[in-house]
């Protein structure tokens, strides 16, 4: 199946340090899948914000289960494309957009204005890895503060954000 | 119910679990979300990993006498005064 991947610079997984091959290239493990342990992990769109990180990639995956909301893990994997649509630019227009959404909350509860105006201070400034994930989350608090089940619709919003201006509508297997 | 996640407190108390794979997976999924956003847990994340390669890899000849005489006073202390 078709799923995404976002890794540090150069191929990097960010957890385990692991630089993927060249794409087309497949990477293969022995082990039978475990959430965060064993596997080739990739995630779906929905779940985009959650796991942002320098590179995003199209990948595909070979005997795959869904073990978590989200997140899909196979017994081999294979980097498809570089999404080129994620860089610098597109992170800190994504930053903007979710300090934004949640702009009008900097006039409510304090906690949540608090959130909120660290997103605004924070996004203009940030770039495709933590700081961009860091705003995203800043800006989920900033709802959830507002009201409860706010975080989860934020990162719907964002998800969608994400998919929308990345272009990655295109294949259902990503919704 | 709010939101599941790690905080930076949490995450330092359970490292050791998550480098030695004693984590549920559910508890893996939070901690790895917390390293996403949290440049600080991944700097001491990335410490901690050093230090076990690092002290990994140390023999007892490796620690100067000296050195070596003075923590085994500190530590003779320490079970004094416990």
């Amino acid at each position: 199946m078709k799923a995404l991947k976002f890794t540090r610079s150069d191929r990097v997984a960010p957890f385990t340090a692991i630089t993927w091959p060249s794409p087309g290239e497949w990477l293969t493990v022995d082990e039978a899948p475990a959430l965060c342990r064993r596997g080739v992990h990739g995630i779906r769109a929905t779940v985009l914000p959650t796991w942002i990180a320098e590179e995003l990639w199209r990948i595909e995956l070979d005997g795959v289960e869904e073990i978590a909301h989200g997140i899909v893990v196979g017994s081999r994997g294979r980097l498809l494309s570089l999404v080129e649509e994620w860089n610098d630019e597109t992170a800190r227009e994504f930053s903007l957009a979710c300090a934004h959404h949640v702009r009008h909350l900097e006039a409510e509860s304090a906690r949540a204005g608090d959130y909120a105006a660290d997103a605004a201070r924070s996004a203009p400034s940030a770039t495709a890895g933590a700081s961009a994930a860091l705003v995203g989350y800043m800006a989920a608090h900033a709802a959830e503060a507002d009201s409860p089940g706010g975080f989860a619709r934020e990162r719907e919003w964002q998800a969608a954000w994400l998919t929308d201006r990345l272009g990655l509508t295109a294949g259902a297997e990503l919704a | 119910m709010g939101v599941r996640e790690l905080t930076c407190k949490e995450l330092v108390e359970v490292v050791t679990d998550y480098l030695e794979e004693r984590m549920p997976g559910e508890q893996r999924l939070l901690f790895e979300e917390h390293l996403v956003f949290c440049d600080w847990c991944t700097t001491y994340l990335d410490q901690m990993r050093k230090t076990i390669r690092g002290a990994g890899a140390l023999k007892e000849d490796d620690i100067d006498p000296a050195a070596r005489d003075q923590l085994l006073n500190l530590f003779r202390d320490w079970k004094r005064r416990s």
